[in-house]
């Protein structure tokens, strides 16, 4: 599932050229530019908030209903809007899980 | 890597431990002290100690049966001391798993007159018996084909799903290609990720057993009135950044390869031919691991991303991590390392073929952890009522 993308000197990873949201590989903090390993090459983005390990941040605008992918796939919806940057976690994003 | 062997014990029906345990199996809640007291006068010998007896129903007792039985037929077990409390019930069992041809000593209540230290003396000599014949076995070379392993991930990070279960697929994907048997559960954690599950189903009746299985764990927890969020993903989940069931889940599957999947089977259900199974269950580490070994998994593959210390008793468990801080914190608790490929100085598909050394390495003796520390046990899932 996780494209073999190169992973050297970056500081979070985007799995998937649909993806709307990067993975943490470090913590990172706010107003900084981080280098984001994609699977089109590296590019760099600002980060307005700090970032932990492991979290997810946005890679652009996310409006609010939209779909965020990650692995290509829909991990759920942005329950408001989401700037560019900034964490992306249960206070903005909901799966469909038990919600049928 | 098809190629690839490992030494194990010989069973007479002609499949093959990664251990050679005595087990000492209580297949009731009473005989439980005497199992336990059997197990201390034995030592390295594997005790479990089912806490219910009778009053099971429906998918419970046969999960119960399944369970029991599947623990004493794993060809990790070269031989059980089964104990119980009425003769007919712990004869059917005794012949359940004697159907292996390993040495299988049967002790009931009813027959030392409720005494339990009868019960004890007898189980203390009958163990030792079996306990020298088994030293007398030796690991002889087997074929990949001889292997079937579990995939299991407990306290997941995204680290988890980034690399520590892609390392873990791609060894399920060289045991499924060298001939032998994977499995995967944890119903509940391939919501959300069905559509690419059915993609690599055998047929149409799998793909749908599959999309069932899913279904029914989410109605379960509907009708529950349970919030998933919280649960699953549970708390250390969502400190540790993920977000989502669907998220916690592309990670969660990735455990299974790439392989097809050949079918859907229950709790301790044995797989009925090669290649990779996914187990309906509950995704709870210790009954999830259980239900796997039970169905006869000799070795268990056990990523974690916030840390678990959580093993088996009878199929050795290789933890595996690729967080950072995790391995540094649990550096005598991890069996397997893959945080450069987290930190992006080495490539996955590099790292697939040394956990692969290490898996072929476990099975022909070398110690994890938590055998080491002897974090090993147990847990049967139970369903609902009992009368």
């Amino acid at each position: 599932m996780t494209k073999n993308v190169t992973q050297t000197t970056a500081d979070a990873l985007m799995l998937h050229d649909q993806d709307g949201v990067a993975t943490a590989l470090r913590p990172l903090s706010a107003g900084t530019l981080v280098r984001v390993s994609t699977p089109a090459g590296t590019r760099d983005v600002r980060v307005e908030e700090e970032i932990r390990r492991c979290h997810k941040f946005a890679l652009a605008d996310i409006p609010a209903g939209s779909a965020i992918r990650k692995h290509g796939e829909i991990i759920g919806e942005a329950t408001r809007d989401i700037t560019a940057g900034t964490h992306v976690h249960i206070h903005n994003l909901s799966g469909r899980a038990g919600k049928r | 890597m098809s190629e690839r062997s490992f030494q194990g014990f010989e069973r007479p029906d002609g499949s093959v431990g990664t251990r050679n345990h005595l087990l000492i199996l209580s297949i009731t809640g009473l005989t439980g002290p005497a199992a336990r007291r059997i197990g201390r006068s034995i030592p390295g010998a594997r005790v479990f100690a089912m806490p219910f007896g009778s009053g099971l129903i429906g998918e419970d007792f046969e999960v119960h049966r399944r369970s029991l039985i599947g623990l004493g037929r794993n060809p990790n077990v070269g031989a059980v001391l089964l104990i119980g409390g009425h003769p007919p019930q712990v004869a059917e069992f005794a012949a359940a798993i004697s159907e292996t041809g390993k040495p299988v000593v049967a002790l009931t209540l009813d027959e030392c007159g409720h005494d339990t230290l009868t019960l004890t003396d007898r189980g203390i000599r009958a163990a030792a018996g079996l306990a020298r014949d088994l030293s007398r076995q030796r690991r002889r070379t087997a074929p990949l084909s001889a292997l079937f392993v579990a995939g299991e991930c407990g306290r997941s990070d995204p680290s988890s799903g980034l690399v520590s279960n892609p390392l873990v697929g791609g060894v399920v994907d060289a045991v499924v290609d060298g001939g032998g048997r994977a499995v995967i559960g944890e119903t509940m954690e391939w919501f959300g990720t069905v559509h690419l599950l059915q993609a690599r189903a055998v047929n149409e009746s799998v793909a749908s057993d599959l999309a069932d299985a899913v279904r029914r764990r989410e109605d379960a927890a509907i009708a529950a009135g349970i919030d998933l969020l919280g649960d699953n993903p549970g708390p250390t989940n969502i400190e540790a950044g993920l977000s989502t069931l669907e998220e916690k889940a592309l990670g969660t599957i990735a455990k299974g390869g790439s392989r097809p999947i050949q079918g859907v089977i229950g709790v301790a259900q044995s797989p009925p031919g090669p290649g990779l199974w996914f187990m309906d269950a509950p995704a709870y580490a210790p009954e999830s691991v259980t239900g796997m070994v039970a169905a006869g998994a000799q070795l268990v593959l056990f990523t974690t991303g916030a840390g678990n210390s959580f093993v088996n008793s009878i199929a050795p468990t290789i933890k595996i991590s690729a967080n950072p801080d995790t391995l540094a914190r649990l550096d005598s608790q991890i069996d397997f390392d893959g945080g450069d490929v987290f930190l992006g100085r080495r490539d996955l598909s590099d790292v697939v073929p040394e956990l692969m050394d290490l898996a072929m390495e476990v099975a022909s003796g070398t110690l994890t952890y938590g055998e080491v520390l002897d974090e090993g046990e147990e847990v049967v899932s139970r369903m609902g009522p009992a009368l």
